[in-house]
């Protein structure tokens, strides 16, 4: 069984004046224990919002549909009711820019062990020592509890982020672009720490990033977004080498790569607005093979094997 | 590349935490910043309307000494037998134009020291804030006394006075902002191309101080119409200017404790008290309005509504 | 062979730190960009790239070297003397989010510098000449808005119109592209290219070795205020000399799964630059480090093809 599934997901967020914001329009996703999967799109496609409704943490002004099945039971269905008893302990969620958001006048492991000791799981000396297990399990010496969040360079402090989502052994991690704003060494080392943990302790994870090498890395599988639909699902292998929607390939296009050869093309134009319905394939107004049908009707699902899918009016691959 | 552009033209604008605060909704959303606000256009009303509305003169005698509150003189008399509501109406002049003229006195000098010291720093800043140390561990009651008998009672002194006492607060205010401001990208991006200091300053520097100043300068007020009332308490004030401090010293100086005839003493009392608390509701409000200090993440409200799922959309 | 347009001499750059602390931000590079060509600046967050172009710029304090500009030194002129080459020599701010003014309109954005160096002749068609030459266009539907109502890419754009709007011969550009979607990024670094075809000089700083790799000539390795490795783009990323060059490209995420290449991770803490390890610089992470690294302090020899050095006796 799925250690998460995702089916047909939802989120609005409401606007001033009546209007509304179809942030997610229906995503469906699954991810078995252990297994990376990645997230991709470009800013504003909905990745974040997506996970903070798996999360259940999602402000007043979101409405929400669908389900999301934790272990085969659907979490979302009683709101915030259901959502409580497993957020944390069963999943658990690194938020975007976490590793900026500490206190600057508390120290580190205060901010550990805060949360620990409000959820009950241990108090006093027996936090404190969870404290510095945790860090310990994050590559950072637990004695170094005790230090401000300055004292931590940006590597150490998105280390120390992960080690809280951690703290109620979650099956399941989301991470939100855990190694945007970190340079490629510490990218690696935070890459290699998040490879490490769904490995030893079967955690199944999210890995939310624009970033399409990191995910061609670090993940077997990956879900593409695109204004807050998934154009396409696939093995990474698949997306790189046989991609199914045009927006897979030229997001591929526009990555440049080291020992690449090829030229680098950007994607003109923007994603479109999200508080209007839109006609047709949502992409069509950007992509370079869009024909007839595209701008007028909804594109279909077509599949190449199991698990690759995407929403393209064309058919044999993009 | 232009049609591309032109659809990403329409892209919504993103949320932005500096958006300008407009004067409606911001008082739609601070109760406590319109009420200020109120009080204070009623009170600024009577005091540009004096003349016209005060029933009697501010030096005719219209009854007897200590009148009590009657049909013609709903606050009394006083000591003199001047009529008190009249002394009101033009004491809220001379009250608010000692506030205001004081305030503005404190804070351009403040303003400008403090906006040279923050933006220039090293040893000019140092220097200054030397000096405004200095004036700060003066006690404000010896220099009033001080600068009132060499100088004289007079109007002027009394807002030079309110000047002296208050500019070092404002000074340090501004600087630590200027500070701040001056090390945003932005600032450094105008140093690089070449931008005089006077241009960075009054470009890009003062234009994101104002709204902060703006807040203080209406806190400043309260605190200079308290300190005006008080120097008056004192019998320092101008002896020609009826100000509310002057009628409330006036009445105990004539014993009008011993006659009983306290409508000399509460009107005017009252009156202060009232446009203090109006200009602090109203300071206070624009200083939170504009430092949002860490509000509740977003991320504990989780209060998010369940809907039924939209009709399958895919045939469209 | 062209103009050379900057060159730095032995920068030194040194920040004072709390009462006594002293962070050598910079030590010691030298690097010198031409017309026509874009160099790279590479390296760790923290190395001293952005003190660099800011030191180039006079912007930061300067502790010794030389700071040249088509020939002429530059180091310690006067804010007066440097206005002409301000108004030549620009720079592009690392994060578009900060570096325009909330309160100005695009337009009032692009004018400054134009209104700084007193440029009172047809402003107007240069103000839209630059932000259609920075993919701004039709100009008309930005010049009016305010940051707050731009995209990340449109206000980088803007910071990059406003660099061009008084035709500079040299730009600094600090991660241009870093803050953006991959989407926007490849027609950004494109329009930096079309310039520098055009005879501009770009001294671009990334921490993005693959962009390095597809749009420098030459590329520049910094590690803790130095430059360690410094070559044609080429011979840097396929043949790289200094070990810290060749585990910062071991570690370039490729965009193939199955071209994992051979990660080499670099333990140890983000370097310090306030307390520099005698020797080598980079010995304490060092993989292939040996006795004499932690005496010997190695300088920029040749390795490799022409023009091609490494700081490293084992390169
Ligand atoms: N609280 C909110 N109220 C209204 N709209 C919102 C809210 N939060 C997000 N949105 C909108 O929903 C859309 C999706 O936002 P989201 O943050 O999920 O994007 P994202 O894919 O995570 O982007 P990024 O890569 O920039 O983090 C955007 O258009 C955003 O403007
Ligand atoms: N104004 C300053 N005062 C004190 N130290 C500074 C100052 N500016 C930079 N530094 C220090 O100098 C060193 C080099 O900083 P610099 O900003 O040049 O690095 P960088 O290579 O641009 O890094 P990044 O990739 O994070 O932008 C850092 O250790 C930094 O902390
Ligand atoms: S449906 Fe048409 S427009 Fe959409 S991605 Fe496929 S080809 Fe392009
Ligand atoms: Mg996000
Ligand atoms: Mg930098």
């Amino acid at each position: 069984m799925s250690a998460l599934a995702v089916e047909d997901l939802h989120v609005w967020f409401d606007l001033p004046g009546g209007r509304e914001l179809h942030a997610v329009q229906g995503i469906d996703l699954a991810l078995e224990p252990g297994e990376r999967l990645g997230l991709v799109g470009e800013s504003g496609c909905g990745k974040t919002t997506a996970i903070l409704a798996m999360m259940g943490l999602l402000p007043p002004s979101a409405s929400v549909a669908g389900r999301v099945l934790l272990g085969g039971e659907d979490i979302l269905a009683g709101g915030d009711r259901t959502m409580r008893p497993h957020r944390w302990t069963d999943i658990a969620m690194v938020f975007q820019g976490a590793m900026n958001a500490f206190d600057p006048v508390k120290t580190v492991g205060s901010q550990i062990t805060e949360p620990l000791e409000r959820a009950g799981i241990a108090s006093g000396r027996a936090a404190r020592a969870r404290t510095a297990e945790l860090l310990e399990l994050v590559g950072i010496s637990g004695e170094r509890q005790d230090r401000y969040p300055h004292e931590f360079s940006g590597g150490m402090r998105q280390r120390a982020a992960i080690a809280m989502a951690l703290a109620c052994e979650p099956k399941v991690l989301l991470a939100d672009e855990p190694t945007t704003a970190l340079d490629v060494m510490v990218q690696a080392q935070i890459l290699e720490l998040l490879v490490r943990l769904t490995d030893e302790l079967g955690l199944a994870m999210i890995l939310v990033t624009h970033d399409l090498p990191l995910v061609s890395q670090a993940c077997t599988r990956a879900a593409v977004m695109y204004a807050g639909r998934i154009a396409e699902t696939g093995t990474t292998r698949e997306l790189h080498h046989a991609p199914l929607h045009p927006y897979t390939r030229m997001l591929f296009q526009a990555t440049p790569d080291l020992r690449g050869t090829g030229a680098v093309s950007s994607i003109p134009g923007a994603p479109p607005r999200l508080d209007e319905p839109t006609v047709g394939c949502p992409f069509s107004p950007r992509c370079d093979r869009a024909f007839a049908p595209c701008a007028a009707t909804r594109p279909p699902l077509r599949t190449a094997g199991t698990g690759h899918l995407a929403h393209c009016h064309l058919e044999g691959g993009a | 590349m232009s049609p591309q552009e032109l659809a990403e033209a329409i892209v919504p604008a993103t949320a932005d935490t500096r958006r300008r605060i407009p004067l409606w909704g911001f008082l739609k959303g601070h109760p406590q910043a319109a009420i200020g606000a109120a009080i204070l256009v009623v009170f600024a009303l009577v005091a540009i309307l004096g003349p016209w509305i005060a029933p009697y003169g501010p030096r005719e005698q219209v009854g007897p000494i200590f009148g009590t509150p009657s049909n013609p003189h709903p606050l009394g008399l006083d000591d003199a037998g001047i009529d008190i509501l009249s002394l009101l109406i033009y004491g809220a002049r001379i009250t608010l134009i000692v506030g205001f003229a004081g305030a503005l006195v404190a804070v351009v000098v403040g303003g400008l020291i403090g906006i040279v010291s923050g933006y220039f720093g090293g040893r000019i800043d140092n220097l200054l804030m030397r000096i405004t140390d200095y004036f700060l561990v003066l006690p404000d009651l010896v220099l009033l006394i001080v600068v009132a008998s060499i100088w004289g009672r007079s109007l002027r002194n009394i807002i030079i006075i309110i000047g002296l006492v208050y500019w070092t607060f404002m000074a340090r205010l501004i600087r630590s902002q200027v500070k701040v401001v001056r090390e945003r990208a932005y600032v450094k991006r105008a140093q690089a191309l070449g931008a005089s200091h006077l241009r960075i300053i009054t470009r890009h520097v003062l234009p994101q101080v104002l709204p902060l100043i703006l807040a203080q300068t209406v806190l400043m007020v309260a605190l200079a119409i308290f300190l005006e009332t008080a120097i008056s308490f004192l019998g320092l004030g101008d002896p020609n200017a009826p100000s509310w401090g002057r009628m409330i010293e006036n009445a105990f100086d004539r014993s009008a404790i011993s006659y009983g005839a306290w409508w000399a003493i509460v009107p005017p009392g009252l009156a202060v008290a009232v446009v203090i608390m109006a200009f602090n509701m109203l300071g206070t409000a624009a200083e939170d309005a504009l430092n949002p200090r860490l509000r509740v993440s977003h991320l504990l409200r989780r209060h998010f509504r369940m809907r039924p799922l939209p009709d399958k959309d895919d045939a469209r | 062979m062209s103009e050379t347009l900057l060159e730095i001499e032995d920068l030194v750059v040194r920040y004072r730190q709390g009462r006594k602390g002293v962070v050598q931000a910079v030590d010691g590079v030298s690097l010198s960009v031409a017309a026509g060509e874009m160099v790279a600046l590479v390296g760790e967050s923290g190395c001293g790239k952005t003190t660099t172009a800011q030191a180039a710029m006079r912007m930061a304090p300067i502790a010794s070297g030389r700071i040249r500009y088509r020939g002429a030194d530059i180091t310690a002129l006067g804010s007066g003397a440097l206005r002409p080459i301000r108004r030549e020599l620009q720079l592009i701010f690392q994060d578009p989010y900060e570096s325009l003014d909330p309160r100005f309109r695009v337009r009032d954005t692009v004018l400054e510098p134009l209104q700084i160096h007193g440029i009172a002749d047809d402003r107007e068609g240069r103000v839209r000449r630059a932000l259609e030459r920075a993919g701004l266009t039709p100009p008309e539907l930005y010049l009016d808005r305010y940051p707050h109502e731009l995209s990340g890419g449109q206000r980088q754009r803007v910071s990059i119109a406003a660099a061009l709007a008084l035709e500079p011969t040299m730009l600094l550009a600090d991660e241009p592209v870093s803050m953006l979607d991959v989407s926007v990024r490849a027609g950004i670094l494109g329009l930096l290219d079309g310039l520098r075809a055009d005879g501009l000089g770009v001294l671009m700083i990334t921490h993005d070795l693959s962009t390095a790799a597809h749009y420098a000539d030459r590329i520049c390795v910094m590690y803790l205020g130095r430059i360690v490795e410094e070559g044609p783009a080429a011979e840097v990323i396929g043949d790289p000399r200094h070990p810290y060059t060749k585990a910062l490209l071991s570690v370039v995420p490729r965009p193939d799964p199955d071209d994992a290449g051979a990660p080499e991770i670099l333990r140890g803490e983000t370097p310090n630059p306030a307390d520099v390890p005698t020797g080598c610089r980079f010995h304490p992470r060092c993989p292939v480090a040996q006795d004499r690294c932690r005496t010997d302090d190695p300088a920029l020899a040749p390795a490799g093809a022409a023009g091609h050095r490494a700081a490293c006796p084992y390169a």
